[in-house]
C-alpha cells in the first residue's frame, strides 16, 4: 500500500495498456491464421505452435487486462463504455486459455468446436477492439470523415449546433452551462460515478454536493466551492478537473454568471440581466447577440414586387432594400421639387419604407398626413424643409419611429408636447429651429430615453 | 473574371469543359433561380452597370453605416502621448526597457542598434473626460470635449513596421501593393448614392511632408478602374483636367463624348476590354463633375460660425480644417467613402514640440467635424475614424533629454477612434501592458478593423471578391473578424 502511495501507482500503470494490448491481439491472429493455412492445405496434424501462439496471446491479454483495470480507475472514461470494454477484455483472456487447452491436442477436438472457437475470439477482438478506439477517441472518431450518408447512418447525428438567433430560445442552464459540465466534469461526477460523492447532472444533486458539502450556493460565486475548484491555480491538488483540458475563460465567465445570477435551472437569456462583463463572452463563444435588435430588423414581411419599386422609382425617389435579408425600403426623394403626386405614389410600399428623407424639399404639413400611415417608419430625414408644429402632430402616431430629423424647420417649442407623445422616438435634431434650448432640456430631463440635439451656434 | 482573358483564343479543352460541366452548371443555375437564366439585365463582365449600382446589388444585411469619412493620420501619432495613458513611464523614466517587455520584438533599424532603450514617459498630462471617463491627453482639448460620442479602440496591432507598407496594409489589406483599397471595394461593391459625384473620394492636406503617401492607397487594385479614389486638391483646378479647355463650351464637350462613347463602344463588342468600359464610365463622371465639383468646393455659403467651429485653418484651403468641411460637405452629397490624409505624425525626434503642431492643425476640426455631423443628424449613417498606421514606441528613439525625445515605429498596439453609426458612444475597447508595449486585453488586427467597417456598411467581408489571376481576392483576404463588441 505504502508503494502505491509514493507514485501515482493508478496512471503509472495504466498507462502501459495501450503499449501491451496490441501484442496479445498479434498472437492470437497469428494462431487463427496458422490454423486456416494448414486446413487449407489440408495438413493432417495441426501444429503445435498453434496451441503457443493461444497461451502467448492469453497471457499477454492478462497483462493488458490488468494495466487496462487501472488505467479505467483514472476516471477519465465514460463508465457505461467502460464497463463492458473491461469484462470483454477479461472473457477474452479466458477464451484464450480455453483456446489454449483446445488447441493443445486439436484432435480431441471437433474441427466446429475449433472454427466456433476463432471465429468467437475474432469476433470479441474486432468489438473489444472498437470499444477501446471509442473510449479513447470518442464515439464519433471513426465516422467522422465518412462520406455524408455513412455518418449520418452511423453517427444519427442531431446537430450539435443549437439555434442561437433567438435569445428567449436560450435555457442558459441547459444550452450554456450543463455543455460545460458534460464535457468536463461529467467524467467524474455523473449519475454514474460520484467521485468525492458528488453527482454534477442535476441541480439538485449539486445542492445536495458531495464530501466537501454542496457543490455552490445560488447567488454566492465566492463561497461556491465549484467555482473555487475551477478557479485554483492549476498546480493545486483541489484543482477542477485534475485531467484535461481546464475550463476556459469563457466557460468560467458563463458559470460564474449563471451562480451569480441564482443558479436558476429554467431561465431564458431574456430572464436574466446579462452584464456588460458578459455581452462579450456570449457573442464570442456563442454568437449570442443580446443587445436588442433595432425595430426593423424585427419586422417580418414579404418583399414588395418590383413593379411598385420602379413605379416609386419613376416618380423620383431612390429606392434601396435594406439588404438581402430584410425586405425593407430606405427611401429618399432625390430633388427639391415634391408634388402630392410623386407623394402618394409611396403610398403602396407605406409598410415597407423605414427609412425616408424628404429633406431639403418643398414638402407641407399637409403632405405628412400621408407619411402618418408608414407605420414601419424608423427614421425620417426632414431636415431643410418648410415643416411646422402642424406637420409633427401629424407624425405623432408613428409609435416605431425612432430617428427625427427636423433641423432648419419651422418647428417650436410647441410640438415638443407631439414628440413626447411618440413612445419610439429616441433622437430629435433640432439644430437651427424655433426650439429653446431650456424648454428641449426639460422634456429630455423627464424622458431619459430621448435625446434632443439642439446643436451649437 | 480575369483581365488576361479577354481575347482569348478558345481550344478543344475549353471546349470540353465548358458543354461537360457548363451544360450541367446551366441547368442547376436555371433551377436554383429560374429567373437567372433569361431576361436580367447582368454583365457578364462582373462589372457593374454604368448607372452606378454596385455588384451586390444589395447590401448583404441591412447597413449601420452609408458613408464613412476617414481621417487617416498619416506617419503614426504617438499613442502613449495622446489616448493611452501609462503613468509607469513617467516613473520609470530613462531606465532601459526591461527584455522581458520587448520579448524580442522586431525593431526598425533605426533604434534596434541602440545600446540602450530609455523609456520616455509622455510630458503631457492626461485628464478624464465626459460622462465615460475617457482618459485624453491636454494636447486634444477639442476632441476631449467630445470623448462620449466616441469609441475606442486601444488594443489594434498590425504586422508592418514601416510607414508605406503599413499605409498600404491598412488601406487595401495587403503590405504588398496591388490590392485595392477600402473605398473601391466599398464603390466596387455598393455603387453609387449620387451620380454626379465619385463614390470615393480623397482629400490630402496640402503642404505637409514626412513620409510619402503613394496614390495607390487609393488605387482601385484589380478592380475596374473606376472605383480609384478620386483627389480633389485645394486651388484652382480641384480635379486636374476637368476644365474645358478655351473654346470649347458644354455642349461641344457633350456632343463629343457621345461621339467618343459610339466608337469606344464599337471598341469594347470588338476586344471585349473591361478597362474600356471602366474609362467610359469615367468620361461621363468628369462630364458630371465639371459642374459637380465646382459647387462641392465653393465653400462662401458656410456661415462664419462654422469657419469659428472647425478652427482659423479652415479658411485656407487645403489645410485639414478646410478638408473637414469638404467633407462634410460630400458626405450632405453622399458620396460613400471619403478619405483625407494627413500627414506628419512621424517623430522620431523632437516629438514634444512636433506633436503640438499636428494636433493644433487636426483636434479643433476632428472635433468639430464630428460635433457638425452630429448636430446635422448625419451620425445617423456616417462613421468618422480617425487613426494612424501603427503606434510609436514607449522609449526613445536617440538621446532622452528633460526636455527632448522622439519615439520609434512600434506596430505592438496603438489606439484609434471613432464616432457614428453603428458603434457604441463613449466606449473603450482593449488595452495594453503598463508599458504600453504588449496588448493585454482583446486585440484588435487590422483586418479585423476592416471586416468591421465592411459589417457597418452592410457588407459581409467574406463574400465580396474579385477573382483576379485565377483565385478570388477580398478585401481582408483570408483573415479578419468583425469586432461586435464595439458595435451598437
Amino acid at each position: 500500500m505504502n508503494l502505491f502511495l509514493a507514485f501515482d501507482f493508478t496512471n503509472f500503470v495504466g498507462r502501459f495498456h495501450p503499449i501491451l494490448v496490441h501484442l496479445p491481439i498479434g498472437f492470437l491472429l497469428l494462431g487463427i491464421l496458422m490454423e486456416w493455412y494448414q486446413r487449407w492445405k489440408k495438413t493432417e496434424k495441426l501444429s503445435d505452435l498453434i496451441g503457443y501462439a493461444w497461451l502467448l496471446g492469453a497471457i499477454g491479454g492478462a497483462f493488458a487486462a490488468f494495466c487496462g483495470w487501472w488505467l479505467g480507475e483514472t476516471g477519465l472514461y465514460f463508465e457505461d463504455d467502460l464497463f463492458l470494454h473491461r469484462w470483454v477484455g477479461i472473457l477474452i483472456v479466458i477464451i484464450s486459455l480455453v483456446g489454449w487447452w483446445l488447441k493443445k491436442d486439436s484432435t480431441r477436438h471437433s474441427a466446429a468446436t475449433h472454427r466456433i472457437t476463432n471465429l468467437l475470439i475474432l469476433g470479441l477482438l474486432i468489438f473489444e477492439g472498437h470499444l477501446g478506439g471509442n473510449l479513447t477517441h470518442g464515439a464519433s472518431y471513426l465516422f467522422e470523415y465518412a462520406p455524408e450518408p455513412i455518418k449520418n447512418l452511423m453517427l444519427n447525428e442531431e446537430s450539435d449546433i443549437m439555434d442561437f438567433s433567438a435569445a428567449d430560445s436560450v435555457i442558459v442552464y441547459n444550452d450554456l452551462v450543463q455543455p460545460i459540465f458534460e464535457q468536463k466534469c461529467f467524467a467524474c461526477h455523473d449519475n454514474k460515478v460520484q467521485r468525492g460523492g458528488l453527482n454534477m447532472a442535476s441541480i439538485d444533486s449539486m445542492l445536495v454536493g458531495g464530501d466537501g458539502g454542496p457543490a455552490f450556493l445560488s447567488g454566492n460565486v465566492i463561497e461556491s466551492e465549484l467555482f473555487r475548484r475551477v478557479t485554483l491555480p492549476q498546480k493545486n491538488i483541489k484543482f477542477m478537473p485534475p485531467v484535461g483540458d481546464p475550463l476556459t475563460y469563457d466557460e468560467i465567465k458563463v458559470l460564474e454568471w449563471w451562480i451569480a445570477s441564482g443558479a436558476a435551472a429554467d431561465k431564458s437569456l431574456t430572464d436574466l440581466e446579462v452584464p456588460e462583463s458578459i455581452k462579450p463572452t456570449l457573442l464570442r463563444r456563442y454568437s449570442l447577440d443580446t443587445n436588442p435588435k433595432p425595430y426593423y430588423e424585427t419586422v417580418n414581411i414579404p418583399p414588395l414586387d418590383s413593379v411598385t419599386i420602379a413605379n416609386v422609382e419613376e416618380n423620383g425617389f431612390t429606392v434601396k432594400i435594406l439588404g438581402a435579408t430584410n425586405p425593407l425600403l430606405d427611401v429618399k426623394f432625390s430633388g427639391t421639387d415634391l408634388t402630392d403626386e410623386q407623394l402618394r405614389s409611396l403610398e403602396p410600399a407605406a409598410e415597407h419604407i423605414t427609412w425616408l428623407s424628404l429633406a431639403n424639399t418643398n414638402i407641407t404639413d399637409e403632405g405628412l398626413a400621408t407619411i402618418a400611415n408608414f407605420k414601419n417608419l424608423t427614421r425620417l430625414q426632414l431636415e431643410k424643409t418648410n415643416i411646422g408644429d402642424p406637420g409633427v402632430a401629424a407624425l405623432s402616431a408613428l409609435k416605431h419611429l425612432e430617428s427625427l430629423n427636423l433641423y432648419r424647420t419651422k418647428v417650436t417649442d410647441e410640438c415638443l408636447t407631439d414628440l413626447e407623445k411618440m413612445e419610439g422616438l429616441r433622437r430629435v435634431y433640432l439644430w437651427q429651429t424655433e426650439i429653446t434650448s431650456n424648454k428641449a432640456k426639460a422634456l429630455q430631463d423627464n424622458n431619459e430615453e430621448l435625446q434632443l440635439i439642439i446643436g451649437q451656434g | 473574371m480575369c483581365t488576361h482573358e479577354h481575347k482569348k483564343n478558345y481550344t478543344r479543352r475549353d471546349f470540353l469543359t465548358k458543354t461537360t460541366l457548363g451544360m450541367g452548371a446551366l441547368t442547376m443555375g436555371s433551377m436554383l433561380d429560374p429567373m437567372s437564366l433569361f431576361g436580367k439585365e447582368k454583365s457578364l463582365s462582373g462589372i457593374p452597370n454604368l448607372n452606378g449600382g454596385g455588384v451586390l446589388g444589395q447590401a448583404h444585411f441591412p447597413p449601420k453605416v452609408k458613408r464613412v469619412i476617414y481621417l487617416f493620420q498619416s506617419g503614426a501619432p504617438s499613442q502613449i502621448d495622446l489616448f493611452d495613458h501609462k503613468p509607469l513611464l513617467n516613473k520609470m523614466n530613462g531606465q532601459d526597457l526591461p527584455e522581458s517587455v520587448q520579448q524580442g520584438q522586431r525593431l526598425t533599424g533605426m533604434s534596434s542598434g541602440q545600446a540602450t532603450l530609455p523609456i520616455a514617459g509622455s510630458p503631457f498630462s492626461f485628464k478624464q473626460h465626459g460622462d465615460s471617463g475617457a482618459l485624453m491627453s491636454e494636447l486634444m482639448p477639442h476632441t476631449a470635449k467630445i470623448v462620449d460620442d466616441l469609441c475606442f479602440i486601444k488594443s489594434m496591432y498590425t504586422e508592418a513596421i514601416n510607414h508605406d507598407p503599413a499605409v498600404t496594409f491598412f488601406q487595401t489589406g495587403s503590405q504588398l501593393p496591388g490590392r485595392p483599397s477600402i473605398g473601391s471595394w466599398v464603390s466596387y461593391g455598393l455603387g453609387t448614392d449620387n451620380k454626379n459625384l465619385p463614390e470615393f473620394v480623397v482629400l490630402v492636406t496640402k503642404d505637409k511632408f514626412g513620409q510619402p503617401l503613394y496614390s495607390r492607397a487609393w488605387g482601385n487594385g484589380f478592380l475596374p478602374s473606376q472605383h480609384q479614389g478620386v483627389q480633389f486638391r485645394a486651388g484652382k483646378d480641384p480635379v486636374l483636367y476637368l476644365t474645358n479647355p478655351p473654346g470649347i463650351d458644354g455642349k461641344t464637350r457633350r456632343e463629343q463624348l457621345d461621339q467618343l462613347q459610339r466608337l469606344e463602344k464599337i471598341n469594347h463588342d470588338d476586344l471585349g476590354d473591361p478597362e474600356i468600359l471602366a474609362r467610359m464610365a469615367q468620361y461621363e463622371m468628369a462630364f458630371r463633375m465639371q459642374t459637380s465639383v465646382p459647387e462641392i468646393m465653393d465653400t462662401t455659403d458656410e456661415s462664419d460660425y462654422i469657419y469659428d467651429m472647425y478652427g482659423e485653418d479652415s479658411r485656407k484651403p487645403g489645410t485639414f480644417a478646410a478638408n473637414c468641411i469638404l467633407a462634410r460637405r460630400l458626405a450632405e452629397r453622399d458620396v460613400k467613402f471619403i478619405q483625407l490624409y494627413h500627414q506628419g505624425w512621424d517623430q522620431h525626434g523632437n516629438l514634444p514640440s512636433a506633436i503640438k503642431v499636428q494636433c493644433k492643425e487636426t483636434d479643433q476640426a476632428t472635433a468639430a467635424l464630428i460635433t457638425d455631423l452630429k448636430q446635422r443628424g448625419m451620425l445617423e449613417d456616417t462613421l468618422v475614424i480617425w487613426g494612424g498606421e501603427f503606434g510609436r514606441t514607449n522609449y526613445s528613439q536617440g538621446q532622452l533629454t528633460d526636455t527632448n525625445f522622439g519615439r520609434d515605429h512600434h506596430p505592438k498596439c496603438f489606439t484609434i477612434f471613432m464616432a457614428g453609426a453603428g458603434i457604441k458612444k463613449g466606449f473603450s475597447l482593449g488595452a495594453t501592458d503598463d508599458f504600453g508595449y504588449n496588448v493585454v486585453q482583446r486585440p484588435v488586427h487590422v483586418h479585423d478593423f476592416q471586416a468591421t467597417l465592411m459589417h457597418l456598411l452592410g457588407i459581409d467581408h467574406e463574400r465580396l471578391t474579385f477573382k483576379f489571376q485565377g483565385r478570388r481576392y477580398r478585401l481582408t483576404d483570408v483573415h479578419g473578424e468583425v469586432v461586435k463588441e464595439i458595435l451598437a
